[in-house]
């Protein structure tokens, strides 16, 4: 096991730009997890005197057009994105691992019934479905991680299921069976522990979907409602005032740029580090 | 010094068991009409080539046989005068380990590589045994200590790729052995390992085996390992048991030409030779085997009787029984 992941740490490394995206993961989270010590001004404050400055030394984004700190309000939205990426990505790999294992581990007509209800569910557009269901919820941020959380769980099933198929035949769980384990604690105890290296690949993956979808929904307006700071209902905000307040626009857009970028990045890190090495062995 | 109990009830007693796996391209009988009785503190060899049905035997003890592809189709199995095959999988699961334990060939794959040895008895001790960790990590130390590890209390936190094949393999039996079963089944537990790691290991499982009184079902293709430990033996061939008796009336007087061709068939040192004396032609096809006795077309003493109807297996002497209708001839 640490042999394991010595190995993988090594190939990880050489890799510069999944590092890169590491690193900036690491810095997005410091923000999100200092906001409230780091912000310079309160980012629900308005003060119409102010409106529409550009980027200063005294406000580093630049102002809304409600006088409201952009650069604020950004440290906030940070924490939204991230908290809907990492909580709806948990509760898909739940499901995710859930599906794939039972499917992957019993087979015969309960990997037929479970994959065919995966196809099912692939058939759906996710984001359209997302749209629907938050429009007729409404926009809470619970209802968000929850939705994206149960529409994006099956690129995880599949993984965890081919995991399963070839785990299970594997001499230390007839081994385990011989000892008298119970399916239940095989499944999850003794087979999953093998089978997780490509989860932690999507769920990173994943997690960049999230987040875009999240900048999506409150786009459109059907994400976190004003005046709560998402990065994207500043985006959606700041569009008419494009040609005149650049700085609406394009910091929530890099910003959304490089969060997603980060983690896909450092998932496709992850995957060309964890395959070769860790599939291979026995 | 052999354990005289044939007085007793046996331990275990497999009758006329027939197991068949149903595929696409056909029916493989792979045990048909075994029976084998094993008695408490003994040893019973179970010999035969690849592919003779010896490890679905063993598996089909424990019910590990996966049931499609897999049924049994015929017989019963009766552990301690209970049905094991009437059992429902709850109940068998209780069994398993704890009545009746078995080691696999292949102790690095037989391990699971996320957990330490350690992890792996302890939870079969409080599986079935229900004590707590504490509890269990000293049993376990013991059993590591009974298996002779060296330093159990340091090795009891190593990871299976961090031991040799030696220690693999008696980490293995110390994990089949930590709920004190009454039977174990060995399939094939030295055939992994080097020879002089051989020798080692099975000098380990007779000695465990007097001091726990325990049974041991030893399946292996190696005569030579079962002429070191076992007390009787059954040579198996395509599913069917062609010789069964007590270990030194087979060894000096075998009655059946198979036993006779397997025995043959290991080189002398003292010997000089170019070729090896192996059996003529080729194990049959398991979905294709021939009528009347299984071995009949490699055999020298056959005649036109043997191609007819599969003999029964008739009584040499005692317990010693020969599935050859010319047994009296052989050898």
């Amino acid at each position: 096991m640490e042999s394991q992941a010595k190995t993988f740490w090594h190939y990880f490394k050489r890799n510069r730009l999944a590092v890169g995206g590491m690193t900036m993961i690491l810095v997005i989270f410091f923000i999100a997890g200092t906001a409230s010590f780091i912000a310079p001004y309160d980012p629900g404050k308005t003060d119409v005197s102010l409106k529409l400055k550009p980027p200063s030394s005294q406000y580093y984004l630049g102002t809304d057009q409600l006088g409201r700190d952009v650069f604020s309000r950004m440290l906030y939205g940070s924490r939204i994105s991230l908290s809907v990426g990492f909580v709806a990505v948990a509760i898909s790999i739940i499901i995710g691992i859930l599906v794939g294992a039972l499917a992957g581990y019993y087979g015969r007509w309960i990997d037929s019934f479970l994959m065919r209800f995966v196809d099912i569910m692939l058939c759906f557009p996710s984001f359209f479905l997302i749209l629907t269901v938050v429009a007729l919820l409404g926009p809470s941020l619970f209802n968000i991680m929850v939705v994206i959380g149960i529409t994006s769980w099956m690129g995880t099933s599949r993984f965890v299921r081919a995991e399963f198929l070839s785990l299970r035949e594997r001499d230390f769980v007839q081994a385990a069976k011989a000892l008298g384990v119970k399916d239940h604690r095989i499944i999850f105890r003794h087979i999953l522990p093998n089978g997780l290296a490509p989860v932690f690949v999507t769920a990173t993956l994943d997690v960049a979907t999230a987040v875009l979808v999240e900048a999506g929904l409150s786009f459109l307006g059907f994400g976190v409602q004003p005046p709560a700071p998402s990065w994207g209902n500043i985006l959606t905000e700041g569009r008419t005032y494009i040609f005149d307040a650049w700085w609406l626009t394009v910091f929530p857009g890099l910003a959304i740029l490089v969060t997603v970028l980060s983690f896909n990045l450092l998932g496709e890190g992850l995957r060309d580090a964890l395959d070769p090495r860790l599939r291979g062995r026995r | 010094m052999k354990i005289e109990n044939f007085k007793n009830r046996p331990l275990l007693e497999v009758r006329d068991l027939s197991v068949h796996f149903f595929t696409e391209e056909g029916v493989v009988r792979a045990v048909e009409n075994v029976s084998v009785e094993i008695y408490p503190g003994e040893i019973l060899g179970l010999v035969g080539e690849s592919g003779c049905g010896k490890s679905v035997t063993g598996l089909s003890l424990l019910r590990l046989i996966p049931i499609p592809p897999g049924r049994i189709v015929n017989g019963d199995i009766l552990f301690d005068g209970r049905s094991l095959l009437n059992l429902e999988e709850k109940e068998m699961e209780k069994v398993r380990g704890n009545d009746i334990s078995m080691i696999f060939q292949e102790p690095m794959t037989s391990l699971n590589p996320v957990f330490t040895i350690g992890d792996q008895i302890i939870e079969a001790i409080i599986l079935h045994q229900g004590l707590d960790k504490k509890e269990a990590r000293k049993r376990a130390i013991e059993m590591l200590d009974r298996v002779r590890i060296p330093s159990p209390d340091k090795t009891i936190d190593s990871y299976p790729h961090q031991l040799s094949g030696g220690m693999r393999q008696r980490a293995m039996i110390a994990m089949a052995l930590s709920c004190q079963p009454k039977l174990l089944i060995a399939d094939e537990p030295t055939t992994a390992l080097d020879v002089t790691i051989q020798a080692q290991v099975l000098q380990l499982l007779k000695e465990i085996q007097r001091e726990m009184g325990m049974s041991v079902m030893l399946i292996t293709h190696d005569l030579g390992v079962v002429a070191e430990i076992a007390d009787r033996v059954a040579v198996m061939y395509a599913g069917r048991i062609l010789e069964y008796g007590p270990i030194e009336a087979i060894f000096s007087k075998m009655r059946n030409p198979y036993t006779r061709g397997l025995m043959g068939s290991i080189p002398q040192l003292t010997e000089k030779r170019n070729r090896l004396n192996a059996i003529p032609g080729q194990v049959p096809n398991p979905m294709d085997l021939p009528k009347g006795c299984k071995f009949h077309p490699r055999c020298d003493l056959m005649i036109e009787d043997c191609k007819k109807e599969e003999p029964p297996l008739f009584q040499v002497n005692g317990d010693h029984f020969s599935r050859c209708i010319r047994w009296q001839e052989c050898c």
